[in-house]
């Protein structure tokens, strides 16, 4: 399937504890994102060693996944905040190019 | 959509945002006082060792963190603290290589510590302008502060509410500042001209106002820091409404607040002409040197708990010789957790064949209930804070007790309507004078009779109705038909209100008028009796009230999410059960026992009642789980699963008033006859136990009763002008995971919160990771805030509660003004000048394989960072009668050896020093 009439736009992926997702989260709404995606509770490895994953009574434990797709020109200065953010407490992100159908949702 | 938005989307301003997210670590929510929870304050610097993050404080809020000299000086002197205590402090610090390069410097160990300040982080511009002419500017932007921010987060007290707050922080503010003459109090000149100039983004504004004052960026973070301390307890609220507080009604959050302070902190520089300060530019962020004083604090600290924890962990290998009997206790009673259970169960015990158990007092469930009578929507969350509420539960009437019930709900609604007449009047500045005159012939009788004799102040109570907990989710069509009572409700309402209280419209018209607020059919006749005019009133305000489809399928939805589907009823069951190790031998009667503390004008009320429901009584989820357990389906499914409740096995629902010791049984009448005589054996040991435990904890509270103890605390509970009710969970220690048998016969003094537990039932320790991923952590925010509101009262802890004034429903204020006092009152963990709380952390005792436990923490970094970091210690076994081992800073397990090996030889008073009483 072809991509003509996509917008390349650019996805940001953090994986974060589950206690720091809200700092994220204003990051992400503070660079201007119209939204994002959240998912609790994921689980794996990674450089501190395995993470478990839902724990019973204890929601803020785990790790959780935000994912947020910006118009190229706010990517930066999102991913300059995310950077200032993780100099001092463990998180990753990943960013890729994406492409959407509905620009106007994103940007 | 919200007047409020964040337009910022430079990357300077999101770095900026990111730097007061890194800045705001040293801040942790504090909860409105209605709900307190007790929390680590300290809680977002975990991730570091307590050593890094009690430096860090220390030198950005300019907090003391360890117990102080004078302290450790007296416990030595009193044998609270041995030289053998010390030495094996050393000993331990020096095999974790935690004593590094400042061993030497540290000098003798056996030496006390020397009093001395912590080095506290450059001071801002205004505390340096403050120190050059013994000005009080700093007090004066704080007090500012604190005024904004009293009337913006303003839960409901002040019936004048702040206007245009659904603007945000920063843009409330400045709408009223440019109009707000009283800042020329700050010796700044007026500063409305300079309110107007700012721009509308809060992020700009800070951005600007650091840089004018000159701050670089690589001390952006430390300077930030600087400005969150100052009113630390007002910014720990905001970090509250950021964190908690999802879609609020009026946003803010820290990089608003910062905004508005700096706007204060930067006229002020411009002002004293102090607009390039080298200090606040070029703050000094803690370096991580090691400090000397600090190790040696960290020495006395680590004696003064394994003084404690060595006669703790020798008296339970003493105890070893008890074992569990096969005989079927006369019944079993399943108290929460927390450390004042303790008391209770032990003197339970001391009467009779009892069977105790603890586990986290919401049982498991987290739901939001809503007591009856009250709105859908409305309710408390019935858990720990970190978890959301699952499920929604309610209550209904039983066969006869509809008609009560509807008196008492007509009878709630107007009381709450009188409720709110007072407080709007008791708050308009115009009547405020008028209303003692007014109405003070119909409450003085009452303040008098509660002054004079607490004992005999009547006490408002909900008439004994019958009820029972919403247990089963309603189907689709149960939820449409409980959706369209509602709505019919709110019909006879506005009837009441636009026709009149005593006109009655038969029921088919009001569903009439339903249908027709619906969007559905047409009215029906008008009454003759009712006038035109009144009943286009009623037509037009039916329109009005937002009785659509919209409205019904949300309330469709509300009712579908009540109660729990026998798959969750069953689910729950069985971990519940298993989490306690209760899964087999269960008594004729098993009583399932929450607890909420009793007593009266007292704001801190919630710090008294079940941290494990979220700082609730913990009464709707005890009848809760009882009814779940005793349901049919929910035990064939049991059954199936191995879990055999014999049928002869009644649950029943109790609360534990830890204020009084009387423990008030839910639900009497629904008891089975054949089982009535097993309830009231049960009741009247239980008020032996009652009484029993009372004694003990009147004498902790300098009170010793001349006759009876219960009548005591129940007076000391209704005394309004009481500052200590109880002593809550003051001087708590320990939690201990295990079998009862580990600690039977034990006086722990209430002091360690005890989780049952058996690695038996639970192979692959799935129990076991939810009890100390969840459970252990609560219990460590609640020792911490303990820790933390001993050895800093004035800056962790609420003060002196005899000048406190309630604030916006957030908390307390010292006096008319000022910071927003976090943690616990001064009256909570002090006698006197005296700590009567001994601070120390947390010591977890587990009995459990400790492979599993190794694996457990391994994975879990809130275990990881809580222990290798000496937040908590953990010491454990596999077996009864195996010797303890104690988990290191490195994780790794070593052999326990207590500072004095006769400990293991002879029967020693648990806390190895004198019973402090309470004398002041």
């Amino acid at each position: 399937m072809g991509r003509d009439g996509l917008t390349q736009m650019t996805k940001v992926e953090v994986v974060v504890r589950g206690s720091d997702a809200v700092r994220v989260r204003e990051l992400l709404t503070g660079s201007g994102a119209r939204g994002y995606t959240s998912i609790s509770n994921v689980s794996g490895l990674g450089h501190h060693g395995y993470h478990q994953g839902r724990l019973l009574f204890n929601e803020e434990a785990a790790l959780d996944l935000l994912i947020a797709v910006v118009p190229d020109e706010r990517a930066d200065a999102l991913i300059e905040g995310l950077r200032v953010l993780f100099e001092d407490r463990p998180g990753v992100m990943f960013v890729s190019e994406t492409f959407v159908s509905r620009p106007e949702y994103f940007g | 959509m919200s007047a409020y938005h964040q337009s910022s989307s430079t990357a300077s301003e999101v770095r900026l945002r990111a730097e007061v997210a890194r800045a705001a670590d040293i801040l942790f929510p504090v909860w409105p006082i209605g709900t307190f929870i007790a929390v680590n304050p300290l809680g977002n610097l975990a991730q570091m060792p307590f050593g890094e993050a009690i430096a860090e404080a220390e030198h950005a809020l300019g907090a003391t963190c360890y117990p102080g000299p004078e302290l450790f000086r007296r416990a030595r002197a009193e044998g609270r603290i041995e030289d053998g205590d010390l030495r094996a402090a050393v000993e331990r610090a020096r095999s974790e290589g935690r004593l590094g390069g400042a061993a030497k410097s540290a000098g003798d160990p056996l030496a006390p510590p020397e009093a001395g300040a912590p080095e506290l982080q450059a001071p801002s511009p205004r505390e340096l302008l403050d120190r050059r002419d013994g000005g009080r500017r700093a007090a004066a932007v704080d007090a500012e502060i604190a005024k904004w921010c009293a009337a913006y987060l303003d839960e409901g007290e002040s019936s004048w509410s702040m206007p245009g707050r659904e603007l945000g922080f920063y843009r409330c503010w400045r709408e009223l500042a440019v109009a707000d003459a009283s800042s020329r109090r700050l010796g700044a000149g007026d500063l409305r001209a300079a309110a107007q100039r700012l721009p509308d983004s809060p992020a700009e504004a800070l951005g600007v106002a650091l840089a004018e004052l000159g701050v670089d960026d690589s001390a952006r973070i430390a300077a930030l820091r600087r400005l969150l301390a100052r009113n630390h307890g007002w910014a720990s609220a905001v970090r509250w409404q950021v964190e908690r507080r999802h879609r609020p009604e009026h946003p803010i959050d820290l990089v608003d607040y910062l905004a508005v302070m700096s706007f204060y902190e930067n006229a002020l520089a411009v002002a004293a002409e102090e607009r390039a300060d080298p200090s606040l530019a070029r703050p000094t962020p803690y370096d991580g040197e090691e400090d000397t004083r600090r190790v040696r604090l960290e020495l006395w600290l680590d004696a003064y708990e394994w003084h404690y924890r060595d006669r703790l962990l020798a008296d339970m290998a003493r105890n070893d010789a008890n074992g569990r009997t096969d005989e079927r206790p006369r019944a079993q009673a399943i108290f929460c957790i927390d450390a004042r259970s303790e008391g209770l169960r032990r003197h339970l015990e001391s009467t009779g064949n009892y069977e105790t158990l603890g586990f986290a007092g919401f049982f498991g469930l987290a739901i939001r209930h809503r007591p009856l009578g009250t709105a859908p929507g409305s309710g408390t969350a019935q858990c720990p804070v970190l978890l959301s509420p699952a499920a929604e539960s309610t209550e209904r009437p039983l066969v006869g007790s509809e008609a009560p019930a509807e008196r008492w709900i007509a009878q709630l609604r107007s009381e709450a309507a009188g409720i709110e007449a007072f407080h709007q009047v008791k708050n308009d500045l115009s009547s405020k004078f008028a209303l003692a005159e007014f109405c003070g012939w119909a409450f003085g009788p009452a303040a008098a009779l509660r002054t004079l004799m607490p004992g005999l102040s009547p006490s408002a109570r909900r008439p004994n109705l019958r009820t029972a907990p919403l247990v089963d989710r309603p189907t689709q069509m149960e939820a449409e038909a409980m959706a369209a009572e509602l709505e019919r409700e709110i019909v006879r309402e506005l009837i009441r209100i636009h026709l009149g209280a005593g006109r009655a419209v038969p029921e088919h018209e009001i569903e009439q008028l339903r249908k027709h607020a619906m969007g559905g059919a047409e009215p029906p006749t008008r009454p003759r009796r009712s006038s035109r005019r009144r009943w286009t009133e009623l037509l037009a305000a039916l329109g009005q009230a937002g009785l659509d489809t919209r409205f019904h399928e949300d309330r469709v939805e509300e009712f579908g999410a009540l109660g729990l589907s026998r798959a969750e009823q069953s689910q729950w069951a069985r971990v519940a059960l298993t989490m306690m190790g209760l899964t087999e031998r269960f008594g004729r009667l098993v009583l399932l026992c929450g607890h909420g503390a009793g007593n009266v004008n007292n704001p801190f009320r919630s710090s008294l009642d079940c941290g494990a429901c979220g700082g609730n009584h913990g009464g709707p989820n005890a009848r809760l789980a009882a009814a779940l357990l005793n349901s049919e389906p929910v035990r064939e499914d049991l059954a199936a699963t191995g879990i055999e409740i014999p049928t002869d096995t009644r649950f029943v629902a109790g609360l534990h008033d830890t204020t009084t010791d009387r423990v008030e049984m839910f639900d009497p009448e629904q008891v089975p006859v054949t089982h009535r005589g097993d309830l009231l054996e049960l009741e009247r040991d239980l008020a032996r136990a009652g009484e029993g435990l009372s004694a003990e904890r009147l004498v902790r509270l300098g009170a010793a009763p001349h006759g009876a103890a219960r009548p005591a605390s129940r007076k000391r509970s209704l005394d309004w002008a009481q500052i200590r009710p109880e002593w809550g969970l003051a001087r708590n220690a320990a939690f201990i995971v295990g079998p009862r048998e580990m600690t039977a016969d034990l006086d722990l003094e209430c002091r360690s919160f005890l989780h049952s537990y058996r690695a038996e039932v639970d192979p692959e320790g799935r129990a076991l990771e939810t009890i100390l991923t969840a459970p252990l952590v609560v219990a460590e925010w609640i020792n911490l805030q303990y820790y933390f509101s001993t050895v800093d009262p004035e800056r962790f802890g609420a003060g002196d509660k005899t000048i406190h004034n309630v604030v916006g429903r957030r908390g307390v204020q010292l006096g008319a003004g000022g910071d927003l006092r976090i943690g616990l009152p001064r009256q909570a963990v002090f006698v006197g000048e005296r700590p009567y709380h001994e601070a120390m952390r947390l010591l977890a005792v587990v009995q459990a394989p400790l492979g599993q436990i190794s694996e457990i923490v391994s994975r879990n970094a809130v275990l990881r960072e809580m222990l290798g970091g000496g937040w908590a210690a953990m010491c454990a076994r596999e077996r009864t009668g195996e010797p303890w081992q104690r988990l290191r800073r490195d994780l790794g397990w070593e052999p326990w050896r207590p500072a004095d090996p006769g400990l293991l030889e002879t029967q020693t008073a648990t806390d190895g020093g004198a019973q402090w009483v309470a004398t002041a």
